[in-house]
């Protein structure tokens, strides 16, 4: 590698992107003082910067991504040594955006891009999952259909095949790089040894994966077919204008979805159906044959991107057990129920700290000023008071109504 | 893939590359012709239109076909303005062949050069891409013919070209915050008279004029506010009188839309639509029971007054203003021009263009220069001519939460006791037509704001 080296992980989503992100952002110094930049001062400069090189809206984060690629870039073409970018959104960049981002690292930059990748019959269900997640309300099969179909209309479709089709991403990614610069990190099928992903991006970074330990933060994880079913639920109540995306995010997202309902691991997983499971595994074929002619650097093994044999007795979210999803429902009640009585404490308590304040404030005002304002508060109930009021504000020439 | 279809391939990707050269010349050929001319040219040993041109270099990758017929459309529509140089327009189309869509959507449009003629045109909106007529491997989106590339996808790549050109043509100085915006011609530099305040023009405003505000539907308050002020009776603070405008109701909540688009909102009319169904509510300035009681509590139920069907000429008569003086006309020099282009006058593929423009300057501008771009674009946006229907289309889906809405407006407006002047029913009268603005419209009206953008610009050698 030459001396300036930048390495794009660009996704695919739901192949421990976070898992990653989280370990590199965790130990940022430390890999410094290795020699290796994760730049950005916040968790999220790197998805702030991809929303900006693709000028993707995203429930009005946007707003905070204005210049966020350009400033990023600067941090790349500023550091002499090995320097990790990483989100998986970047998979959905198009030739031209790819083609700016690749230049804003400047002259001299030898340039590796990374796609970790899983297979379809696992990622199509993730994806449907995670727009379930983002305030979606379209059903499982509807979904399916639509990513199914061959014209690739929507944003559903378009952004499906934009971020997980393998060939097609390298090919955007990696058309003006030299394939043994192109990596694909293939993730393990279920049952493989702990630990054996990181390892793979590990050595595709370059780091020991043994000196950073994956912290136990934040992850991304998946939910169970009848608490899927629920979330679409609660999003067709609370969408257009009900719920705010921050609070949606903060209440829905991040309280009911990843710190209650993902933690009930008993409920019937999201698969494929059969039918479904059949065509997805002929595409896949397809793929591999394909990514086996490029050349790229491989990490794992091209074959664990072909699905694994449909398994039997598929639930289908859209016709869930109801007794499931109620007590998924049970659960969530509970949870909003405790966190709307830590909210209220906390309501009491700022309020009490308020009164605190204001009768030390009046304390200071003295009594004219209290006078005046039980003056101006009585003259709401008393009619005579209220004309008097209204009489000494016209003489004097201001009023505090507003037009 | 058989020897022969590759070698029809090749020929097909030639033909493209001569076509690409062909519209950054200017041509205004479709894809279909081209694939026409270049193999009849082929068959007939004669060079055709675009077989002429010099061949875009091979070895690049060909731009998307929504980039080339987003071209194709800006050449036709440079053509028809014909106000500025070729090399304007080389510029805006070279820019507008390297840079990608903003946004969601695919991530590339490939364009069909495979073998056998092109496939029938889609039209607008509804047309989807077409599925590959190539038996290559199935990775990648299917390519398509530009002539049938979604209108919607189109707007999408024309609202981030735009966006784009006006923070290249450094429109945007650093002190864009600071500058009033106002189009194209308002270049005025604030402080220029020496550091003192600018003087305030005469308003005409009469200190015995009678005091009044009007509210309600935007558009239509803006318009009656100006002829008004035209006519120099200017309302304003402390009113003795109110005067609500009341559209009909599906009317009102265009305006309200149209409005807000021209204020940075980056919605669709379908889902602003869509919220407001869903709510079952109506935004403020609709909200004409809301309004009245807000207004009533200011200044007395009797002397807020209701106005249905509203004109300037109702609410003078409202206002006891029918004896407005020619003099008071001639004190306000320019208020008839102004009160000749209301605020918003917009077609509903205008506001819809719009828009998508604020979504791209969402993500493109920080928010204190953003309302200068905005009013650049707006400025160069297709005008709706006078009587030329609504701001937005009808409502779409069921309309029936818009009917209940009016009826129990004026059950609450006839318990308020408001004095009602006109025709209460037309509150509930609906627009007929499409309930969206024809994707074509949107793309049309966004193609002449970027030919009207780059010919603005007094560098670009006009002429």
């Amino acid at each position: 590698m030459s001396s300036r080296t930048v390495l794009v992980h660009v996704g695919a989503p739901k192949t421990g992107t976070s898992y990653v992100q989280d370990v590199l952002f965790t130990h940022r110094d430390a890999l410094a003082a290795q020699g290796i930049l994760y730049p950005g001062d916040r968790f999220d400069a790197h998805f702030l910067a991809a929303l900006d090189l693709m000028e993707l809206t995203w429930g009005g984060l946007e707003k905070e991504a204005v210049g966020a690629w350009d400033r990023l870039a600067a941090e790349v073409r500023a550091w002499p040594g090995t320097v990790i970018l990483s989100h998986e959104i970047l998979a959905r960049a198009s030739r031209p955006q790819v083609r700016r981002a690749l230049a804003s690292f400047g002259e001299g930059a030898e340039v590796h891009v990374v796609l970790s990748a899983r297979d379809l019959a696992r990622q199509i269900p993730a994806e449907w999952q995670e727009n379930v997640k983002h305030r979606r309300v379209v059903g499982y099969r509807d979904y399916l259909e639509t990513v199914t179909d061959p014209s690739r209309r929507g944003k559903l479709a378009s952004w499906f095949w934009g971020v997980q089709e393998v060939p097609d991403v390298l090919d955007r990614w990696g058309a003006t790089l030299p394939p043994q610069q192109v990596h694909l990190v293939t993730v393990p099928r279920p049952g493989a040894p702990r630990g054996l992903l990181w390892r793979r991006f590990a050595d595709v970074l370059g780091l020991d994966a043994s000196a950073y330990a994956p912290a136990a933060g934040r992850t991304n994880p998946s939910l169970g077919v009848p608490e899927t079913a629920l979330i679409r639920r609660v999003n067709a109540r609370v969408n257009k204008g009900v719920l705010a995306n921050e609070d949606y995010r903060e209440f829905v997202r991040e309280l009911l979805v990843h710190r209650t309902l993902s933690q009930r691991t008993g409920s019937p997983r999201l698969g494929l159906p059969e039918d479904v499971h059949a065509w997805a595994a002929t595409l896949s074929a397809t793929w591999i044959e394909a990514l086996a002619t490029r050349g790229y650097d491989v990490v794992g093994d091209l074959a664990e991107l072909m699905p694994d044999p449909s398994p039997e007795g598929f639930s289908d979210p859209d016709a869930p057990a109801e007794a499931e999803v109620a007590d998924a429902g049970t659960e969530a009640i509970a949870t909003l129920l405790v966190e709307t009585a830590r909210l209220a404490a906390s309501e009491r308590s700022l309020r009490e700290d308020l009164h605190a304040a204001q009768r030390d404030l009046d304390h200071v005002r003295g009594l004219w000023f209290r006078t005046k304002r039980a003056v101006v508060h009585g003259a709401d109930d008393n009619a005579v008071l209220g004309a008097g009021l209204a009489v000494y504000r016209r003489l004097r020439g201001s009023s505090s109504r507003s037009a | 893939m058989s020897a022969s279809d590759r070698a029809r391939e090749g020929e097909g990707e030639g033909i493209a590359r001569a076509w690409v050269a062909h519209l950054r010349a200017g041509g205004t050929s479709t894809w279909r012709e081209a694939r026409q001319d270049g193999l009849s040219a082929q068959g007939a040993g004669g060079p055709g239109a675009v077989h002429a041109t010099i061949a875009d270099p091979a070895g690049d990758p060909l731009p998307g076909a929504a980039q080339l017929e987003l071209v194709r459309r800006l050449n036709e529509e440079c053509r028809r303005q014909g106000t500025f140089s070729d090399t304007a327009r080389r510029a805006l189309v070279d820019l507008a062949l390297s840079r990608g869509a903003p946004g969601r959507g695919l991530a590339d449009h490939p364009l069909d050069t495979g073998p056998g003629q092109s496939g029938e045109t889609g039209s607008d909106e509804a047309t989807g891409a077409r599925p590959a007529t190539g038996a290559g491997p199935a990775i990648g989106a299917p390519p398509v013919d530009p002539s049938a590339v979604p209108a919607g996808e189109l707007a999408r790549g024309g609202a981030g070209l735009l966006v784009e050109i006006l923070l290249r043509q450094a429109a945007l100085p650093s002190s864009a915050a600071r500058t009033t915006p106002g189009g194209p011609d308002d270049r005025g530099t604030p402080g220029a008279q020496g550091g003192r305040a600018p003087r305030r023009p005469p308003t005409g405003r009469r200190p015995w004029g009678r005091r009044f505000q009007l509210a309600g539907a935007p558009a239509t308050v803006d318009r009656a506010r100006a002829e008004l002020a035209a006519a120099g009776h200017h309302g304003g603070a402390r009113p003795r009188r109110v005067v609500l405008l009341a559209p009909p109701l599906e009317r009102g909540l265009g305006e309200v839309w149209a409005a807000r688009v021209q204020a940075g909102a980056p919605v669709s009319w379908r889902d602003f639509a869509a919220r407001w169904s869903r709510r079952d509510d109506l935004p403020p300035s609709a909200d004409l029971a809301a309004l009245a009681a807000t207004w009533a509590d200011l200044v007395g139920p009797g002397r807020v007054h209701v106005l249905f069907s509203p004109d300037t000429a109702g609410v003078a008569e409202i206002l006891r203003l029918r004896r407005a003086s020619s003099r008071a006309q001639r004190a306000v020099p320019g208020a008839r021009a102004s009160a000749a282009r209301p605020s918003g006058a917009l077609t509903p593929a205008g506001v819809q263009a719009l828009a998508r423009v604020n979504q791209v300057l969402t993500i493109r501008v920080p928010a204190e220069q953003r309302d200068l771009l905005r009013a650049q674009v707006r400025a160069a946006l297709p005008p709706r001519g006078a009587g030329e229907g609504a701001s937005a289309p009808a409502l779409p889906g069921d309309r029936g939460w818009v009917l209940e809405r009016a009826a129990t407006t004026l059950e609450a407006l006839r318990a308020g006791g408001y004095p009602v002047h006109g025709d209460p029913g037309s509150l509930s009268q609906l627009l007929t037509g499409r309930d969206r603005a024809r994707g074509g419209d949107v793309v049309d009206a966004m193609v002449t704001a970027l030919v009207t953008v780059v010919g603005a610009q007094p560098a670009n050698e006009g002429g």
